[in-house]
């Protein structure tokens, strides 16, 4: 183990003359040590981000050696950022020596940044010492957020060689050009970068491929005073049917959670103010649901949800006649979306704390 | 000047004489003799046979009031107890008023120690004599008295060192053959326990003593073990472990086929099972036979105790004997060969211990291991009295210090004293273990996992070649017996052990009555029945 050192974060860039710009974060270990009892951790680095440039991936990880004095040791890697115009350029000749190679694993979360991948590794976060462990960890974290991507390598694959063949992939921003910091998703078409998605937009695209564990909805109420809804469990079906020979998704969200906070004084929990508040979050949510969907049919016209495989389970004859345009069919599909949405509690307390 | 001459030639003929009876060995010298009617070749024979030994006690005296025989007592001082020999022996014989005595009337109505035998041969009464027993010799008699009078120092019994408890009994055997037997016969109060003698070693004639329990053991295994007892054929029997290494079915094993144990819970426990035990004096130490891998794991209190936390502990034990064996061996594998393995953060942390360490992994636990052995061997060899500094320079200098000067890694220290600790917990097999995690360690820094992997597949195999008298090692592992396993890694409760292993005791497997298991409403319940 003394001769080699960990890499722990990984980016790819296109650089000038057709060469690809690979930048590692290597771990110095005598800088990451257990600080002594009682003594403050050492408030040094201990992370070196290094570039190496070549022709390819592997080319340029070989030049590290030059560099680093020790081999690397990759095992341990755990992101790959892909910078915004090498993954407009096809991600898949960029990823593939991460696939075949057998000291990585395909555990490795992949992330796309609008523009250099290396600004990204070369960042630092103030809690976490290494830095691509806290965008990690970020991602990780996604299940309490709604409107996060939490993608790796394995993930990637498996909706690049999907029918659909439209991964989307998590985003990672520099805020302020300094703070890391993780949202919306990037949309490809097989392997090559289509567009972003907000915030509300991924949630959107979340609802639909059941990738909601709990997030926060934010409603208004009649007296333009804001409230939050906490979904804390949501289940999602996708079924398409034939209607009268026309192809037709349904899409089912079934969906709970509770009354978190209100800033109105009304007192929401007479039943037919509760309904109302009901009813406003389907509204809310199956809005979100529809806008991304006319986004990915209108703009992307990449089928993100999965749609292709779930009409090739149901009816592979039907499919295999579509197959072929399923691209205009997709931009054409009729989507129904059809949420069932349930407040189930208001916590420690009932209403607005001053009674009215 | 002839005189004088002649002087020197008579002592030197006088000195050969005696030289020529010097060198006859006293066993020679009583090989094959009677005793003789006249009483003073019988001393001479005596005197002969025990020249050279201060100890020994020869008291002439004549018979009754009336001094009508000659007699001569020989005991060992020391081995005996002079009071018996004096009140009980000297005294009524010296002031017996009857006119006409021989040895007859001496045994019924004039010696009073209630263990009184006959010998014929010189032999007999040497042997007797050596053994702590007077012998009493009549003018006249063509026989000799051996007057039982042991009585010698022996260590009052203690508290067990090794096997201690909590809970249960706390003796534990001592050196006297004859107090073991007897802590053994409180235990079991019957007459199917069966204690044979046989006497070992030509020059030591130590007293072996085989016991098992009659109806219980299977009599194959008894007729093996006889057998093989007393086909030894050695100088000196000083311990059990002379014993054992003569009748052990793999001497080339480091497992030990025959168990040892100085608590008589835990042999009286075993022979209830079918097996046999070996007392021998001068040894706190019983061996037991046969022997299967898992008693190693067993201890008297997972017997006294409640089953639940028993069973816990049991499966604990496993645990650590796995632990003790592999782990240093698993953390060379792991860091040198397959570091993809490990966690990241831990990953991170090892790398961070092995910086600056001069060392590869497998030289350092290898040097941690050796300075541990050599700790834990001076703990038993120092006197008490230096037992601190010790512990201040294994704990203190060779810990701390070897991890602050970076000579090791600090999981190197852990892995060695997560190792030690371990292998304790399995005391019948610290020995194998010992030796077994040398060869692991060797396997590992060789070829990984793998290695690991290959060394215990030929563990396995050999523990399965292994046989202790008939039963196989592994048993009931392999082969499987489903019905033993209420007693391997957990412990039933007492009311659902009702047979004994099989293998062990064939005919009579039977050890409780089925269905005594205890409720609150078994009376109400029987009520209802009838």
């Amino acid at each position: 183990m003394k001769d080699r050192t960990f890499v722990v974060g990984t980016a790819i860039d296109l650089a000038d003359n057709d060469l690809i710009e690979v930048t590692t974060q290597l771990l110095k270990p005598h800088e990451i040590g257990v600080p002594a009892a009682g003594e403050p951790a050492p408030d040094v680095n201990p992370i070196w981000v290094v570039s190496s440039q070549g022709e390819t991936i592997f080319d340029a990880i070989r030049n590290f050696v030059r560099q680093a004095g020790r081999r690397l040791f990759w095992q341990y890697n755990n992101l790959i950022v892909v910078g915004e115009e090498a993954a407009r350029a096809g991600m898949l000749p960029l990823l593939e020596l991460f696939i075949r190679d057998h000291e990585l694993r395909l555990g490795q979360r992949v992330v796309i940044t609008r523009g250099d991948a290396k600004d990204i590794i070369g960042a630092t976060h103030d809690l976490e010492r290494i830095p691509s462990m806290a965008i990690v960890d970020m991602l990780r974290e996604q299940e309490a957020m709604g409107g996060i991507i939490d993608v790796d390598l394995f993930d990637f694959l498996e909706q690049y060689n999907s029918r659909a063949g439209a991964p989307v992939v998590g985003v990672v921003e520099l805020m302020n050009g300094e703070q890391l910091h993780i949202e919306g998703g990037a949309v490809f078409k097989k392997d090559r970068l289509q567009g972003f998605l907000d915030k509300r937009e991924t949630r959107g695209y979340n609802w639909v491929v059941d990738g909601i564990g709990s997030t926060i909805m934010v409603l208004e109420w009649e007296d333009e005073r804001k409230l939050s809804i906490e979904i804390q469990r949501s289940e999602s079906s996708v079924e398409p049917v034939f209607r009268d020979g026309r192809l037709v998704m349904e899409v089912e969200i079934e969906t709970e959670g509770g009354l978190a906070e209100q800033h109105t004084p009304a007192d929401l929990t007479r039943l037919d103010r509760w309904f109302l508040v009901e009813e406003k979050l389907v509204r809310n949510i199956e809005n979100e649901i529809e806008d991304t969907i006319e986004l990915a049919q209108r703009e992307f016209e990449a089928d993100i949800f999965g749609f292709a495989d779930e009409v090739y389970r149901k009816y592979p004859e039907e499919w295999r006649r579509m197959e072929g345009d399923w691209e205009d069919e997709f931009a054409t599909l009729e989507v129904e979306v059809d949420v069932e949405a349930k407040i189930r509690r208001t916590f420690v307390t009932r209403t607005f704390p001053s009674l009215d | 000047m002839f005189q004088k001459l002649l002087d020197k030639v008579k002592c030197w003929l006088l000195l050969r004489d005696n030289q020529e009876a010097q060198d006859q060995l006293p066993t020679e010298i009583v090989e094959g003799k009677k005793i003789a009617k006249k009483l003073k070749q019988n001393q001479i024979l005596i005197e002969d046979v025990f020249a050279d030994n201060y100890d020994i006690c020869i008291r002439e005296f004549s018979v009754s009031k009336h001094n009508i025989k000659d007699a001569f007592l020989v005991f060992i001082d020391g081995m005996t107890e002079e009071k018996v020999i004096s009140e009980n022996i000297l005294k009524p014989l010296m002031n017996s008023a009857e006119k006409a005595i021989d040895l007859n009337k001496i045994t019924k109505s004039i010696i009073s120690t209630p263990n009184i035998s006959e010998a014929f041969t010189i032999e007999e009464v040497v042997e007797g004599v050596t053994g702590g027993k007077a012998a009493l010799f009549l003018d006249g008699e063509q026989k000799v008295i051996l007057v039982d009078s042991v009585a010698f120092e022996s260590r009052a019994v203690e508290k067990p060192e090794v096997e201690t408890t909590i809970r249960g009994p706390k003796e534990s055997f001592v050196e006297d053959l004859a107090v073991n037997t007897s802590l053994l016969r409180r235990k079991l109060n019957n007459t199917n326990l069966k204690l044979e003698q046989i006497i070992l070693g030509q020059q030591t004639k130590t007293d072996v003593c085989l016991a098992y329990v009659k109806g219980v053991a299977n009599e194959k295994i008894v007729d093996e073990v006889r057998s093989r007892v007393s086909e030894i054929e050695l100088d000196a029997i000083l311990e059990s472990g002379y014993i054992e290494e003569f009748i052990v079915d793999h001497p080339l094993s480091v497992f030990s086929t025959v168990a040892n144990s100085e608590k008589p819970d835990i042999v009286a426990g075993k022979l209830l099972e079918g097996r046999i035990a070996v007392f021998v004096n001068g040894t706190p130490t019983v061996l037991t036979v046969p022997h299967i891998f898992v008693e190693s794991l067993m201890t008297a209190e997972d017997y006294y105790s409640a089953p639940y936390l028993v069973s816990l502990i049991r499966i604990i034990r496993y645990a650590a004997f796995v632990l003790a064996l592999l782990l240093p061996a698993t953390y060379i594998a792991v860091v040198s060969f397959h570091p993809e393995l490990l966690p990241t953060e831990l990953a991170i942390s090892v790398a961070i211990a092995s910086e600056g360490v001069p060392f590869p992994k497998a030289v350092e636990v290898i040097v941690m291991g050796f300075l541990f052995e050599i700790l834990r061997e001076a703990g038993v060899r120092m006197p008490r009295a230096v037992g601190q500094a010790i512990s201040i320079v294994g704990a203190l200098i060779l810990g701390d210090a070897a991890i602050n000067a970076g000579l090791v890694g600090a999981p190197v220290v852990i892995v060695t004293a997560l190792t030690a600790i371990s292998s304790f917990i399995v005391p019948p097999l610290t020995d194998a273990i010992t030796i077994l995690r040398l060869v692991a360690i060797s396997f590992a820094s060789v070829m990984g996992l793998p290695g690991i992997l290959t060394f215990i597949i030929g563990l396995v195999i050999h523990l399965s070649s292994l046989r202790s008298f008939g039963v196989p090692y592994l048993y009931p592992l392999a082969p499987l017996d489903i019905k033993s396993w209420k007693d391997v890694f957990i412990r039933v409760p007492w009311w659902l052990m009702v047979s004994r292993p099989e293998l062990l005791s064939k005919d009579n497997r039977q050890r409780a009555k089925l269905g005594q298991r205890p409720s609150p409403y078994r009376d109400e319940l029987e009520r209802d029945d009838s």
